[in-house]
C-alpha cells in the first residue's frame, strides 16, 4: 500500500479502479520523434482536428442541457480556438521544418502561446492560458484514441488519475461510474474545484510527482477529509476508511432529515440559518441544504477573474438568476467589497501600506459612483424577480449610509423614469465589522433595515491582530470577551429599532457558539451551505431560557 | 483596398467570443483579407487569428482600423455586413 498526500476538494471518501485521462500532456516533450514523413503526421493532424471539432459540437449541446449557456459556452470558444489559423500553421511548421512528430508539435505550439496569454496583464487573458492547453491535450487525444473516449465508456467504479482536469473535462465526466479523480497540478480556488464541490465528487489534487503512471489499474481509495490516496490498500486500511464512509453516509443521511424543518430552539425561540455564496453555482448547494435564504452573496467574485467592469446587464442576469432560484427566500446581495485582501487589477488602485484601512468597499464606490451606480441598477432591476437585498460593506461613518440611499435613490429614480421595474421597498442594510460602526450602532439603526456582522474584519479590527499574519495568527480569536461584548451590544441597539441582525462570518458555522448567539437574540446566522444543517441540529436541541442568564452573565 | 474605423463598445474588449465571430466571418469571404490594428498604432493582425487577435488585447473605448484588402472589387454588401458584426458584437 502507498499512501499520498494532496488537497482534499470537496467532503467524500471514494473508492475504485484508478484509471489514468490520458496521456500525460506534460511528458510529450520528452516524446519528441524525428519523423521522414511529415505528410502523414500533418494529415494525422488534420484528422484530430476534424475529429475534436466534432466533440465540442456534441459537448456543447450536451452541456448546454447540463448546466445551460453560460458554462457550455467554454466548448464554443474552444471550437474558434481550434480554427485559429496561427495555431495550426504553427503545428504544421513545426512538423514540417523539425521534422517531429504531431504530438511534440502540437505541445511546442500549445507552450508558446500559453506562455505569451501567461504574460498578460489581465486575468482574464491570462486564463486563456488554461484554454489553450485544455485545446491542445484534446487534439493530442483524439490523435491517439486514447482513453478519454474510453473512460466515459468504462462500466465499473473508477477514479481518474491525470496531471490537472479542466473544466471541461470534468462536465464530460460520467458520473455514474467516476466516483472521483486526483491530479498531480490543481488549486483548491480553480474553477474546476469549484465545480467538483457542487457536482459532489471528491478529489485529492496537487499530489505532484507522488502520482505515478504504474499506479493504473490500481485500487485505490480517496479520502478527502484527510486528502489522501491509498494506492493498493491493504485491508485494515480498507475496513478502515469503508466505516469512515458509512459513518459520513450516515450523518450526511442524520443531516437530510434535518431538511424542511424550522429553525427553532426548543423553547420556540426562532433564528434564521442562511448561506454564503460567490457565485451561481453555489445555488444549488444552498438548495440542497435546505438553507433559508442567502445571507451573503459576495458579489466581488463577479468582478474579479475578468478583464473589466462587468457591465449592468451582466450583473443584472446573475442577480436575477440568484432571486428567481431562491425565491421566496431571500437573497442579500452585498455590494462591490474590492481593496484589502481583494484586488482586481482592472481598478488600478495604488499599492497601499496598509490596504485592509485603506481604499476598499465602500469608500470606493462613493468614490467611483459610477461604478456603484452601475450595481446597484443591477440589483434594483433583479429585484423585480425575487427577495433582494441590498447589503453595505465596510461602514465606518452615519454619512456614507446616507449617501449611499441618496445614490440607491437616484437609480430608482432613473429606472422609473426608464419604465424598469424594481422593488419599490428593497431592504437596505449595512455590514458591522468596524469597531466604530459598532460603537454608533443605535443611531446608524436609525437608518437601515437590517445588520450583519461579518466577524472576520471586525476580530482584525477590534484586537488589532492581522488576518494575514501567521506569526500572530493564534490571536485571531472570534471568541475574545471584546467580540461578544461588541456583538451583544450591536444585537441590544437593532432591537430597540426593531431592526435584525445576522453574522456572517466564519464563527456562524461554530456550533460552540451557537448558544450564546441564541441567547444574545441574533436573528440570522449565514454560513457556508455544508454547516447549515449541522447549525440547524444544533439549535433544534437547544433551551435558550435555561441557559440565556447564565451566559449572559459572564459577558 | 477599404477601412473602417469602430470604437470598441464590448466592456470585456475583443475578447474570446467577437474574435471568433469575426474569424468566422473572414473566412466566409476568402477573396479579400481583413486586418485589424490600434488607431494609434502599424502593428496589423489578420482577423483570421482568433488567438492573435485576442492576443492584441483591445480595450473598451480603443479605436480599431479595420482594414478590407482584396484584388477584386470590394462589394457594398461586404462592408455593410462587416460594419453591422461590428455595432452587434464589439
Amino acid at each position: 500500500m502507498k499512501v499520498l498526500k494532496g488537497i482534499g476538494i470537496s467532503d467524500g471518501i471514494a473508492f475504485g479502479k484508478l484509471r489514468a485521462y490520458r496521456k500525460d500532456f506534460f511528458s510529450i516533450h520528452s516524446m519528441r520523434i524525428f519523423k521522414e514523413d511529415s505528410e502523414s503526421e500533418i494529415s494525422k493532424f488534420k484528422h484530430a482536428k476534424e475529429l475534436a471539432l466534432k466533440q465540442l459540437d456534441v459537448l456543447y449541446n450536451h452541456a448546454l442541457k447540463d448546466v445551460g449557456e453560460e458554462h457550455a459556452m467554454i466548448f464554443d470558444v474552444h471550437k474558434m480556438m481550434i480554427e485559429d489559423i496561427d495555431y495550426s500553421n504553427s503545428i504544421m511548421n513545426i512538423i514540417r521544418d523539425e521534422k517531429a512528430n504531431a504530438e511534440y508539435a502540437i505541445w511546442l505550439t500549445s507552450r508558446n502561446f500559453e506562455k505569451k496569454f501567461e504574460s498578460m496583464e489581465s486575468e482574464y487573458m491570462q486564463q486563456r492560458a488554461a484554454d489553450v492547453r485544455d485545446i491542445s491535450r484534446r487534439l493530442i487525444n483524439c490523435m491517439n484514441n486514447y482513453v478519454q473516449t474510453d473512460v466515459s465508456s468504462e462500466k465499473k467504479e473508477i477514479i481518474i488519475g491525470c496531471d490537472d482536469l479542466s473544466p471541461s473535462e470534468l462536465l464530460e465526466l460520467n458520473r455514474n461510474y467516476v466516483k472521483g479523480f486526483i491530479t498531480i497540478l490543481g488549486s483548491r480556488n480553480s474553477h474546476t474545484s469549484i465545480l467538483a464541490k457542487s457536482m459532489n465528487m471528491p478529489a485529492i489534487i496537487s499530489l505532484g510527482d507522488q502520482l505515478k503512471p504504474d499506479f493504473e489499474g490500481c485500487n485505490v481509495i480517496i479520502d478527502s477529509f484527510a486528502g489522501a490516496v491509498y494506492v493498493s490498500p491493504d485491508r485494515s486500511t480498507i475496513r478502515r476508511l469503508k466505516r469512515k464512509k458509512e459513518m459520513y453516509d450516515k450523518q450526511q443521511e442524520l443531516l437530510s432529515s434535518f431538511k424542511g424543518k424550522d429553525d427553532v430552539t426548543l423553547d420556540g425561540q426562532k433564528i434564521t440559518l442562511c448561506a454564503n455564496v460567490s457565485n451561481i453555482l453555489d445555488i444549488e448547494a444552498v438548495r440542497d441544504c435546505d438553507a433559508s435564504g442567502i445571507g451573503l452573496f459576495r458579489s466581488e467574485f463577479i468582478y474579479m477573474g475578468k478583464r473589466s467592469y462587468p457591465t449592468e446587464e451582466e450583473q443584472f442576469k446573475i442577480y436575477k438568476t440568484a432571486a428567481e432560484k431562491m425565491s421566496p427566500e431571500h437573497v442579500t446581495i452585498r455590494t462591490l467589497d474590492v481593496g484589502a485582501d481583494k484586488q482586481i487589477s482592472y481598478f488600478d488602485i495604488p499599492k497601499e501600506p496598509n490596504p485592509s484601512m485603506g481604499y476598499r468597499g465602500i469608500r470606493v464606490c462613493l468614490d467611483r459612483p459610477n461604478i456603484f451606480k452601475t450595481q446597484l441598477r443591477a440589483i434594483l432591476r433583479a429585484s423585480a424577480f425575487g427577495n433582494i437585498r441590498i447589503l453595505i460593506p465596510m461602514i465606518s461613518l452615519l454619512d456614507e449610509i446616507i449617501r449611499s440611499k441618496n445614490i440607491i435613490e437616484e437609480c430608482k429614480k432613473e429606472l422609473k423614469e426608464e419604465g424598469l421595474k424594481y422593488d419599490e421597498d428593497i431592504q437596505i442594510g449595512i455590514m458591522i465589522e468596524t469597531p466604530a460602526a459598532v460603537m454608533i450602532s443605535d443611531v446608524l439603526a436609525k437608518e437601515v433595515d437590517f445588520f450583519s456582522i461579518g466577524t472576520n474584519d471586525l476580530v482584525q479590527y477590534s484586537l488589532a491582530v492581522d488576518r494575514q499574519n501567521d506569526k500572530i495568527n493564534f490571536m485571531f480569536n472570534p471568541q475574545h470577551m471584546a467580540i461578544l461584548r461588541m456583538i451583544k451590544l450591536v444585537c441590544e441597539n437593532a432591537h430597540k429599532e426593531g431592526i435584525s441582525v445576522g453574522i456572517c462570518g466564519e464563527i456562524a458555522s461554530d456550533d460552540k457558539m451557537t448558544e450564546i448567539f441564541l441567547s444574545l437574540g441574533v436573528d440570522e446566522l449565514s454560513m457556508s451551505s455544508p454547516f447549515v444543517l449541522g447549525i440547524r441540529r444544533k439549535v433544534r436541541g437547544v433551551n435558550v431560557s435555561a441557559i440565556k442568564d447564565e451566559i449572559l452573565s459572564k459577558l | 483596398m477599404v477601412t473602417l474605423e469602430h470604437t470598441i463598445k464590448n466592456k470585456l474588449g475583443i475578447h474570446a467570443r467577437p474574435a471568433g465571430f469575426l474569424a468566422k466571418f473572414a473566412k466566409e469571404h476568402e477573396n479579400c483579407t481583413i486586418f485589424c490594428r490600434e488607431a494609434n498604432s502599424s502593428k496589423e493582425y489578420d482577423v483570421k487569428n482568433v488567438l492573435s487577435v485576442m492576443g492584441a488585447q483591445f480595450k473598451c473605448g480603443d479605436d480599431v482600423i479595420f482594414k478590407i484588402d482584396s484584388k477584386e472589387k470590394i462589394s457594398e454588401d461586404l462592408i455593410r455586413k462587416l460594419r453591422e458584426l461590428l455595432e452587434k458584437h464589439f
